[in-house]
């Protein structure tokens, strides 16, 4: 990556990451100024107390800077995590489900937010399950069945190229959408 | 490093062991300070067996006042190492907080060395805490030679627990069974220990509880405080303590799991 060989380079590899997983967490016992003086450090910045609240203001945090993690909202978490996913300025910025289980406003206020990102230069590579999620932030959606990538392309490409796809078609309610896409595609079956 | 997260340029490095440590070092103690009921349920037990124990009819039936001294050393690490420290460790990986901590540049193992540098820190000042009250109420005469000696010994018993805390850690995922078995053998070595290396259970067993980890600390202990001689069984019980960080350790290190799942 970048020109890095991944065998024996974690710590370089993950200077130029920023992570977001949705399985993880942050130390609930810590004040969301304080985690963000931990990561900074982490990653090799030494970020003053004013640089840590013009970056907890961009993300809106400003007056939760005293709050501790675990007192934050789902969506407030979900703004603290791309934060510091964010906090190095990474070549390539990697979130998984970043919008799962938030409110209608959460999530357009963290699209806001990676739309931002993306403007700033550098690379997101997202996984959802929202297909009005990858419609509205993706440049390029990949649909992912059993491990396989089945099909790449724009999202309004893919709805164009599948559109009279009669597995699509069966699914559809009306104007074929990027999630009869998905469903036509990998299957109307329940997934675990 | 200069700031930079306000320009353009871009940390290409990761950071060194020492800033890594520092950092993640100042998190846990936060984190410690804000969740400190296990922290003083660990300090008050031993000042409590030393409050109750101060008459000197007591002291004399439980084995004078340096084992006395010993004892609540013991109890106040043991507790920190198996309680405190093993329900920190699994309730960090169940939520997440380590996988969190993987996906920065800062090396894997300063994650854990800086929660074992914690340990060890928080062991010294129980340590030292224990030995001014004990001191005060049991009127030992501490000098100040005996201060580092102490401490020495405190941190080599503070790592046989951990190693012990970290194999825990290791072969088991779940912070509830974590949490139950610790307990379990939180009084188990304590109770063998104890029980045995006083003699009351018998003469086969006190020769077996010699050799448990609390065995051979308190002969370290008691020796150390010149109770008794420096002895060819004081160095094996050195060399045993030894042998106890070492296996317990690898056994910590080598199946432990940064993920609960």
């Amino acid at each position: 990556m970048a020109g890095i060989e991944g065998e024996g380079n974690r710590s370089r590899i993950n200077s130029i990451l920023g992570v977001a997983l949705q399985s993880t967490s942050f130390q609930a016992e810590l004040s969301i100024s304080q985690l963000v003086k931990l990561y900074g450090g982490l990653y090799n910045l030494d970020l003053s107390p004013k640089n840590i609240a013009l970056a907890l203001e961009r993300s809106g945090l400003s007056e939760e800077s005293r709050k501790r993690f675990k007192q934050l909202s789902g969506g407030q978490q979900q703004r603290l995590s791309l934060l510091i996913a964010n906090i190095a300025r990474p070549l390539l910025l990697l979130l998984d489900e970043p919008t799962s289980g938030l409110d209608p406003q959460s999530r357009r206020g963290l699209w806001s937010e990676i739309e931002s990102n993306r403007r700033g230069g550098g690379s997101i590579l997202l996984t959802t399950h929202s297909m009005e999620e990858a419609q509205s932030v993706c440049d390029r959606v990949a649909i992912i069945d059993h491990g396989k990538i089945i099909t790449v392309d724009t999202p309004q490409n893919l709805i164009t190229k599948h559109a009279s796809d009669p597995r699509v078609l069966k699914v559809s309610r009306g104007k074929v959408t990027l999630e009869d896409v998905f469903i036509g595609l990998t299957g109307g079956e329940i997934r675990g | 490093m200069a700031d930079t997260y306000q320009g353009r340029i871009q940390p290409r490095s990761a950071p060194s062991p020492i800033k890594a440590i520092k950092s993640l070092f100042v998190a846990d103690f936060l984190v410690l300070t804000k969740s400190s009921r296990a922290l003083i349920a660990a300090i008050m037990s031993p000042v409590y067996v030393l409050v109750i124990s101060r008459s000197s009819k007591a002291q004399a039936k439980l084995g004078g006042s340096p084992f006395l001294l010993t004892l609540s050393v013991t109890l106040g690490l043991l507790s920190l190492s198996l309680i405190s420290y093993t329900l920190m460790v699994a309730r960090d990986r169940e939520r997440g907080v380590f996988q969190r901590l993987r996906v920065t540049p800062a090396p894997t193992w300063t994650i854990m060395a800086s929660c074992i540098l914690k340990q060890v820190v928080v062991s010294e000042v129980l340590t030292e805490i224990v030995l001014i009250v004990s001191s005060q109420l049991l009127h030992i005469n501490i000098t100040f030679a005996d201060y580092p000696k102490t401490m020495l010994i405190a941190l080599l018993e503070a790592f046989v627990f951990l190693a012990i805390a970290q194999s825990l850690v290791g072969l088991l995922k779940s912070a509830t069974t974590v949490s139950a078995v610790g307990s379990f053998l939180f009084a188990t070595p304590l109770l063998t220990g104890l029980l045995g290396v006083s003699g009351v259970l018998g003469e086969t067993f006190q020769s077996f509880a010699k050799w448990t980890p609390v065995g051979t600390i308190m002969a370290i202990f008691q020796a150390a405080l010149s109770q008794t001689q420096w002895d060819e069984h004081t160095s094996l019980a050195l060399l045993a303590c030894f042998g106890y960080i070492v296996v317990f350790g690898f056994i910590g290190v080598r199946y432990f799991k940064w993920d609960a799942r």
